[in-house]
């Protein structure tokens, strides 16, 4: 999953254009409860004349992890840039800005030039591109890794990737990892045997992997059949496998557990959310539920919310045993929680403590105002005030635009480095919900991207 | 434009997942979730299909019931999605 959040606690202040995020270049570091997944690793070495290879596989089905791993073990014979999608990149300018950061990282001697600041899509596909091609074709094998692809929308930033991806030497392999159909006229692509897909049927976990993570990794001793009845009752999705993996760790009996597992109708998350938590110290479970609001967390910003003292050391050992907390740093301060899971969570929490998430957005607003964090402060005060989605009036007239309180909430926090789905997040909304929001925000402001509609607004004084 | 939507999902959750969907009612019919209620619009229903998605839940059938006319259509604004 996509981690644009900068890492500090200090406050930031978006500069114009937005800087860089060097998070967005960066896989999440490897962590010790993974399994390499040999014969997938094998499919990504693709076959010469392979343009593009894509994995389309709902949340949960490790492709981010996958990748990480395919990139590391290829390191040495190949370069391979990194570069985590997320709602801002829709803006070609920005895209580009990225993919070639993300290119000289991994090439440094690649002869690319920066993209200039709020240059239009036309010179991007007549002027850029065409020098990146020569460039790729040039420096020799490379590829570029496109994370959360799914992120780009359609639009020119899009169709300028859909341009280069006809038209890079076949030294160049472009990856990209997506939840959902990426919109790049694949059917002409795999006419032409140019295409290498990964589906979530192939990502699926069999039993020979479902053994090296529940048995040889987490040491669990299940019996064959065991491991068979898992893989069958999740159909190898990997979210539910490692679920049951968290469960079966603590469970007194796990035989027990297994053929209860397997004989119900429940869905897996239904059935293994509360089995994980109940697992769990009652401290860490009230950490887990609580902390589920937060976008991002560290242990003050945890003590804060919980009322309580000790969160750090709590979240450092959850870290070293939950996958599904993921360290955003490598200093082991701050984590989020793998989406799927957190929003197993928030259903716990608001069933064991209902109508407690406002009270504990509040905290957070409390915490992030003295700390700075504008736009997270922002996003609680949303959820402080409820957690249901109030109805979206035409609110008070804010200037010319006439937008509404919440779309100028929503812009706001688009000036800061939140893709629109971590915005969701904050504000607890929908993404679609945010994303009708920034579209009508464009509309009234009459801007075609992001960077456009926030230069608007603030010449209008309206943020 | 407001209507009551039913989604068809393999599996069967609990009724403490109603929250992600405003309060939408929650049946569960051999193996499979059935959620009737009411949807603003497009948007929302779209952020519906979104978090089935975020929850691994497959989809099976979404079908309009029927469109919310009069003062259904009105109560259907007043941001009280819960039954």
């Amino acid at each position: 999953m996509g981690v644009t959040l900068q890492t500090g606690g200090t406050p930031q202040q978006p500069a114009r254009p937005p800087p860089l995020l060097m998070t967005k270049l960066h896989p999440p570091a490897g962590r010790e409860q993974t399994v390499l997944r040999v014969r997938l690793v094998k499919r990504l070495q693709a076959p010469a004349g392979t343009k593009l290879t894509a994995l389309a596989a709902p949340a949960g089905y490790g492709k981010t992890t996958l990748l990480g791993a395919w990139r590391e073990l290829q390191a040495p014979q190949q370069p391979i840039g990194w570069l985590t999608i997320d709602e801002g990149d829709n803006d070609p300018a920005v895209l580009w800005s990225y993919v070639t950061a993300a290119l000289a990282e991994a090439c440094p001697e690649l002869e690319a030039r920066a993209i200039p600041d709020h240059i239009d899509a036309a010179t991007i596909v007549d002027v850029v591109l065409p020098e990146l091609i020569n460039a790729l074709a040039a420096f020799g094998p490379a590829a570029l890794v496109l994370d959360d692809f799914h992120e780009l929308t359609s639009g020119p930033a899009r169709d300028s990737l859909a341009w280069f991806i006809d038209r890079v030497p076949s030294t160049f392999q472009l990856v990209i990892a997506t939840r959902s159909e990426p919109g790049l006229s694949l059917g002409a692509l795999r006419a032409h045997g140019e295409l290498l897909e990964l589906r979530a049927a192939e990502l699926g976990f069999d039993a020979t992997e479902a053994t090296a993570l529940l048995n040889d990794l987490l040491g669990l001793g299940l019996e064959r059949e065991q491991v068979e009845a898992l893989v069958e009752r999740t159909e190898g999705w990997p979210a539910g496998i490692y679920l049951a993996a968290l469960s079966l760790q603590a469970a007194p009996d796990r035989s027990e557990l297994v053929s209860r597992f397997s004989g119900g109708n429940r869905h897996v998350v239904d059935f293994l959310v509360d089995e994980v938590l109940n697992h769990h110290d009652p401290d860490v479970q009230t950490l887990m539920l609580r902390s589920s609001i937060l976008g991002r967390m560290c242990g003050p910003l945890c003590d804060a919310v919980l009322e309580q003292e000790g969160s750090a050391g709590r979240l450092r050992e959850l870290a070293r045993t939950n996958l599904f907390l993921v360290p955003l740093d490598d200093r082991g301060e701050w984590y989020r929680f793998h989406q799927l899971f957190a929003q197993l969570l928030r259903v716990e929490l608001e069933h064991r403590d209902p109508g407690l998430a406002p009270t504990l957005h509040r905290r957070a607003l409390a915490w992030h105002r003295e700390h700075g964090t504008i736009e997270e402060a922002l996003g609680h005060a949303f959820g402080a005030e409820s957690v249901e989605e109030p109805p979206v009036r035409t609110g008070p007239t804010r200037g010319q635009a006439d937008l509404s309180e919440r779309e100028v909430v929503v812009l706001r926090m688009l000036t800061g480095p939140l893709s629109e789905r971590d915005i969701g997040r904050e504000l607890y909304l929908s993404h679609n919900t945010v994303h009708s929001h920034t579209r009508s925000i464009f509309r009234k402001l009459g801007a075609s991207s992001r960077s456009e509609a926030i230069r608007k607004a603030r010449s209008a004084g309206l943020i | 434009m407001a209507a009551t939507y039913r989604i068809v999902v393999r599996g069967e959750i609990d009724d403490r997942f109603a929250f992600l969907f405003n309060g939408m009612r929650m049946e569960r019919v051999e193996g499979t979730t059935v959620l009737t209620g009411t949807v603003v619009d497009q948007a929302q229903l779209h952020g519906y299909i979104d978090r089935l998605a975020e929850l691994g839940l497959d989809l099976i059938r979404i079908e309009q019931l029927g469109e919310l006319v009069g003062l259904a259509r009105w109560a259907s604004t007043q941001g009280k999605g819960k039954e």
